[in-house]
């Protein structure tokens, strides 16, 4: 493993643990291809990452990928989110309650983690996500399909939580 | 009331005001004005001149949203958030929390700024300081580029004649002469002031102290590295300071 992607991960992260999804990886190339991808779409960018690890979930009960889904909504949990909530998340449910742009992406999450068509994108910008908004909401979905690929078939467990 | 969206709004209220950290005073209300829309629907944050505002509080609702003065540094400024349904408490108390954060983030940065500011700037001319040059000589120059070590003559006599209040205007038409000739210069205190030049822009230097009583030292890059230059600049000015009162 990279000594300097392992502390990035470390620092960055904050948990002291180099979670399951990165450890597992035998390759330096590999690890940080996925933390790389992690970090730059989901750690930083202009969307919130709350809203990012919300649409992880969303995303990964549509494809049937537990890791992400197991992680992401036991991380919202810590942060705060309320049960009710994530029990509507674990059942892939989006609650008309949540503000309009939350929604608005939950919803894309949701059909563009199975169909993914450029149509998908107007519901968005009527939402009033800017250009850059909605192209790192494409790139979420593409992260978290690359991590329920790498995770589902390398059957990685789920970190102790 | 239904606690799920205001939780995730406090949570993502919560990640602008951590993603404030380190910002700059400017980037902090870009920062500011990017994020607004995910706490409040249709919420924008305009940043107004506070003598346009005149009557507004200085932090409390206005009509259509809320507002705070920011005292500064740099300058004041008022921030004006319109939020469509201020008029229900819960957007109240958030929009107060939401311009708790930004004030705090804002002084954090201002002061920081001003601090930094301080630090690298002369006060009285606004050119860099002796330790901005240092800094800036560390970096290395490319091979044809020089210091210029200049020494105002009379400003001992000005002060002397004509009050302190004098000298330093002398001081500030100097450093505008340089600044307006487009040169990177430095007051390294007192009297004295280095330039960073080009072989090439000599000729530009004379005309910029043309209208000063001024002696000057010259160093280049060839002749050694960071503060030798000065030294070597700063001897040189001495020679020509001597010579000149030789002559007289």
């Amino acid at each position: 493993m990279s000594k300097d992607t392992v502390q990035e991960i470390v620092d960055e992260l904050g948990f002291g643990v180099i979670p399951n999804i990165f450890a597992h990886a035998k390759s330096t190339d590999i690890q940080t291809a996925l933390w790389k991808a992690f970090r730059h779409v989901v750690l930083r960018g202009v969307l919130p990452r709350t809203v990012k690890e919300m649409m992880g979930v969303i995303i990964s009960q549509s494809r049937g990928s537990r890791y992400a889904a197991e992680i992401h909504l036991h991380a919202l949990m810590v942060q705060g989110l309320e049960a009710s909530l994530l029990d509507s998340l674990r059942r892939g449910e989006i609650l008309p309650t949540l503000p309009t742009r939350v929604q608005a992406l939950l919803r894309f999450a949701q059909s563009a983690s199975t169909l993914p068509t450029p149509v998908l994108l107007e519901d968005l910008r009527t939402a009033g996500l800017s250009d850059i908004e909605v192209q790192e909401a494409v790139a979420v979905i593409a992260v978290f399909t690359l991590i329920n690929t790498w995770t589902d078939i390398m059957a990685i467990p789920i970190d102790s939580l | 009331m239904n606690l799920e969206p205001l939780l995730v709004r406090l949570l993502l209220l919560h990640e602008v005001a951590t993603g404030y950290t380190n910002l700059s005073l400017a980037h902090a209300l870009a920062h500011a004005q990017h994020s607004i829309g995910w706490i409040f629907e249709h919420g924008q944050l305009k940043v107004l001149d506070p003598a346009s505002v005149q009557g507004f509080p200085t932090r409390g609702r206005v009509a259509g949203g809320y507002g705070a003065l920011f005292f500064g540094p740099p300058r004041p400024m008022y921030l004006l958030l319109e939020i469509p349904n201020i008029d229900d408490p819960t957007e109240l108390r958030l929009a107060a929390l939401f311009c708790d954060y930004l004030l705090s983030a804002l002084y954090a940065a201002g002061y920081r700024e001003e601090l930094e500011r301080q630090a690298r700037y002369d006060w009285l001319t606004g050119l860099g300081n002796r330790r901005a040059l240092e800094r800036r000589l560390a970096d290395g120059l490319p091979s044809d580029w020089g210091l210029a070590f200049l020494d105002l003559d009379n400003l001992k006599i000005v002060n002397d004649s004509q009050g302190h209040l004098a000298g330093d205007r002398l001081l500030q038409y100097f450093a505008d002469s340089l600044r307006q000739s487009g040169f990177e210069a430095y007051r390294l205190g007192g009297d004295e002031f280095a330039v960073l030049l080009t072989k090439q822009q000599l000729e530009k230097l004379y005309r910029a102290i043309a209208g000063f009583q001024v002696s000057y030292g010259l160093a280049w890059a060839e002749e050694g590295d960071g503060m030798v230059l000065v030294t070597l600049a700063d001897e040189r000015m001495y020679e020509q300071k001597r010579r000149k009162k030789a002559l007289h």
